[in-house]
């Protein structure tokens, strides 16, 4: 009903490492997961170079980051999730 | 299979499939252009001197090598394409289907072969033209030949200067060499027919 309080928990900022195809370009994959929903801010690393693949430190900035999409965002970018290494979550009041 | 045409350009470069068309559409033209000069310089001294014959040759040939073309480099590349795929998709860990890398390698494929059949074919089709227009025009089969002829040669100096261009190099040594071929074939022929 309008008017009621209700809290829930969102999430801030995501730290995921991940594993990409070297021709997929960081430009590219950081604009894609830019465009999710809640999602404000992409800083992506190489932090490290194989023959066929990358290592990518992927760090997430939003009000209210929907991971579900972000993780559907990476995969359709060909790129494989191997650990989240750092979550932040906010408990927030809405009224809805 | 969906493919956005935002997503178009994006995969064409994921692929890398503009470099390898570049290289095989010049390769192939360059084959057609001098298959169709062989085709039609050994026609004029085997004395069939009917532009008619010469056309329906030509383009034959033209066709011959679009569907070998098309064929050859759809499974060629297809087969290098899931080569890739399959090594990638071991050293992610993650199975690509539908992803941007998969859909990336299935228009590299229809790009390569339709550009591999298609080249030999346009260039068989542009030598053609003055043999095609020659009752139009009223020319002689002699002439039509010759403005064929041209054309070829004309047709691979643009090839070498494209290939210069490509380069970064002056265009005259590209486009020499290019013209070398043609003229060369055409004497080895006139010579053959003067011989046999």
């Amino acid at each position: 009903m309008p008017g009621w309080t209700h809290l829930s928990v969102v999430i801030r900022k995501l730290l995921i490492d991940a594993l990409k195809p070297r021709e997929i370009p960081i430009t590219e994959l950081s604009k894609a997961i830019c465009s999710a929903k809640g999602v404000k801010e992409v800083d992506v690393v190489v932090t490290e170079v194989d023959a066929k693949t990358e290592t990518v430190k992927i760090t997430i900035i939003g009000q209210n980051i929907d991971f579900e999409e972000v993780a559907k965002i990476i995969a359709e970018n060909s790129v494989a999730i191997r650990s989240i290494d750092q979550v932040v979550v906010y408990r927030t009041r809405r009224v809805v | 299979m969906r493919w956005k045409l935002d997503d178009l350009e994006k995969m064409l470069r994921i692929s890398g499939v503009l470099e390898i068309c570049r290289r095989y559409f010049v390769m192939n033209m360059f084959d057609g252009a001098l298959a169709a000069l062989g085709v039609m310089m050994g026609m004029w001294i085997s004395g069939i001197a009917d532009p008619r014959a010469v056309v329906k040759t030509v383009l034959s040939a033209g066709l011959a090598m679009f569907i070998s073309g098309t064929w050859g480099a759809y499974l060629t590349e297809k087969a290098e394409r899931e080569r890739k795929l399959r090594e990638l998709e071991e050293a992610t860990f993650q199975e690509m289907k539908g992803s941007i890398y998969e859909r990336s390698s299935k228009l590299a494929v229809l790009v390569v072969s339709v550009v591999d059949g298609i080249s030999p074919l346009m260039a068989c089709a542009i030598l053609v033209i003055p043999f095609a227009l020659s009752h139009a025009l009223a020319i002689d089969f002699a002439s039509a030949a010759l403005a064929s002829l041209s054309i070829g040669i004309a047709l691979l100096g643009a090839l070498g200067y494209f290939l210069s261009r490509i380069a970064g190099k002056r265009p005259l040594g590209y486009v020499a060499f290019m013209v070398l071929a043609g003229v060369a074939s055409a004497i080895v022929i006139v010579l053959l027919g003067a011989h046999i």
